[in-house]
């Protein structure tokens, strides 16, 4: 929004301006960077952005679209300009209204600096106990901590402010019927009486039970979550999707009868397909998301199990021509691909599965729904024995034998 | 208590039951581990049915009745 300076000449030109100048308005011309509130496209922050600086919003928005084939930073900033630049005609940002309704509550911000304070600090203490044998926490503890942390913050109750909503004015209540002045009575002559004002009826006010059902979801798949890094019970991706879906289900459940979370719904709606999809990833999900690539000079290299969430892992054994011994390898991707090169000479023992997508075994190709196979064979060669056990949860599995132009283009 | 002061008593909402029903059978399924024969097995297009049937007569518009009284008024 832009002020204009009020110019002294044109108060002292009309006596009408100077009767309504108000008397504390300033007189320094400032502007306040504010989203718009229309001709925006998503949330008025290359509109606000481009009015502040006076230009056409289009460089903006073209800047973000440009930032975004950089690692994908336009849309964290678009996100932080949404969080911290508040709306046109609105005191303060989301993020403020935010931290406003946490101040509500008297030491809710203490306790949580103090948290972040210790979060922070025990990251190298426990590093360093750790180098003298200690314990350490692993990043995925923090992340179950995290997820049921934040549950916990959703069931705190919500203090006043909010985030900079505005709020309707309250419908001034209706005259009483008693209330007619004797100069009303008076009048001689009939008038029509108005139709008495419906009062507007008062909007039904905001039900918690989805912050509820929100605060459930999260805390039960922290403590899956922690129930998977922690224990040894097998707990596969759909578990995480199963206990999400259970808790907002119930939620709705409930709120079928106390309390209203149809916004439940639409959650729950686009969390079903990814769970229908996670049913079928049944490998164990370690090893985090990666493109491996392995090319071992010996058996001796290799280790006797490679894990991956998603990614690709390629095991490149064509070194170990000429060789013998024995490789005994397990390797599972959660999403993605598992390719073994194989040498021309080895013994093969190859049992592999997919339970969504593409087996392809020496040219051989098997597709759709728990799909499992066993090669065993060799090739007329007596070189290294390699036995196989490759699991892919969605995606596919590809083992070849290495051929005269895959040597010749790696060089050997 | 401040959860049943918070979350008022309404009249039945049959939306929210039947979608909250069937996100929670969904839930059940997946941890039991049975989900992916849910996608995969032949018994998904019956149950989708079946669901889909059971949102209509719960969610359909019924006629008001009306009360003996205001028959009687009449």
């Amino acid at each position: 929004m832009v002020r204009a300076r009020a110019e002294p000449d044109d108060a002292a030109m009309t006596t009408e301006r100077a009767d309504t100048a108000l008397p504390n308005e300033p007189l320094a011309t400032y502007r306040r960077l504010e989203r718009r509130t229309s001709n925006r496209v998503i949330g008025g922050v290359a509109g606000g952005l481009a009015d502040y600086l006076n230009v056409d919003p289009l460089l903006i928005r073209v800047g973000f679209a440009g930032l975004m084939l950089f690692s994908g930073a336009g849309i964290p900033l678009y996100l932080l300009g949404w969080l911290f630049i508040p709306l046109a005609g609105h005191p303060d940002s989301v993020a403020m209204g935010w931290l406003r309704s946490l101040t509500g509550r008297p030491g809710t911000i203490i306790v949580l600096g103090i948290l972040a304070l210790l979060v922070f600090v025990s990251f190298p203490v426990m590093r360093r106990l750790d180098d003298f044998g200690g314990f350490y926490i692993p990043g995925e503890i923090w992340l179950a901590l995290g997820i049921a942390f934040v549950g916990l913050l959703l069931l705190l109750p919500r203090g006043q402010g909010g985030a900079g909503v505005a709020r309707p004015p309250a419908a001034a209540p209706p005259p009483a019927p008693d209330a007619i002045t004797g100069a009303s009575v008076a009048q001689t002559y009939w008038a029509p009486t108005p139709a008495p004002a419906i009062p507007a009826e008062p909007p039904r006010p905001a039900s918690p039970l989805g912050w509820y059902a929100l605060a459930g979801t999260f805390i039960s798949v922290g403590v899956v979550a922690l129930i998977d890094n922690q224990s040894n019970v097998a707990v596969e991706l759909a578990d995480y999707f199963g206990v999400a879906l259970l808790a907002l289900g119930l939620g709705l459940v409930i709120g079928a009868w106390r309390g209203r979370a149809r916004a439940l719904i639409l959650i729950g709606l686009v969390l079903v397909p990814f769970a229908l999809a996670a049913s079928f990833i049944k490998v164990p999900l370690d090893g985090g998301f990666d493109s491996r690539y392995l090319q071992p000079q010996s058996a001796a290299e290799l280790q006797p199990e490679y894990r991956l969430v998603g990614g690709t892992l390629w095991l490149d054994l064509s070194q170990l021509e000429g060789q013998t011994g024995q490789v005994d390898l397990r390797a599972s991707v959660g999403v993605g691909e598992i390719e073994v090169i194989l040498p021309r000479d080895a013994v093969v023992d190859a049992s592999s599965s997919v339970e969504g997508g593409t087996l392809n075994l020496f040219g051989r190709e098997f597709s759709g729904t728990s799909v499992a196979q066993r090669v065993v064979g060799n090739e007329g060669g007596a070189g290294v024995n390699v036995h196989l056990m490759l699991d892919v949860g969605l995606g596919s599995v590809y083992i070849t034998r290495v051929d005269q132009a895959y040597v010749d283009e790696m060089g050997g | 208590m401040r959860w049943e002061a918070d979350v008022e008593r309404h009249g039945f909402d049959s939306l929210s039951f039947v979608f909250g029903a069937a996100l929670a059978g969904i839930g059940l399924l997946l941890i039991a581990g049975v989900g992916d024969e849910v996608v995969t097995g032949s018994w998904l297009g019956p149950v989708a049915a079946i669901l889909i049937g059971v949102i209509l007569v719960i969610a359909a518009p019924r006629p008001k009745r009306e009360t003996p009284a205001a028959n009687d008024a009449n």
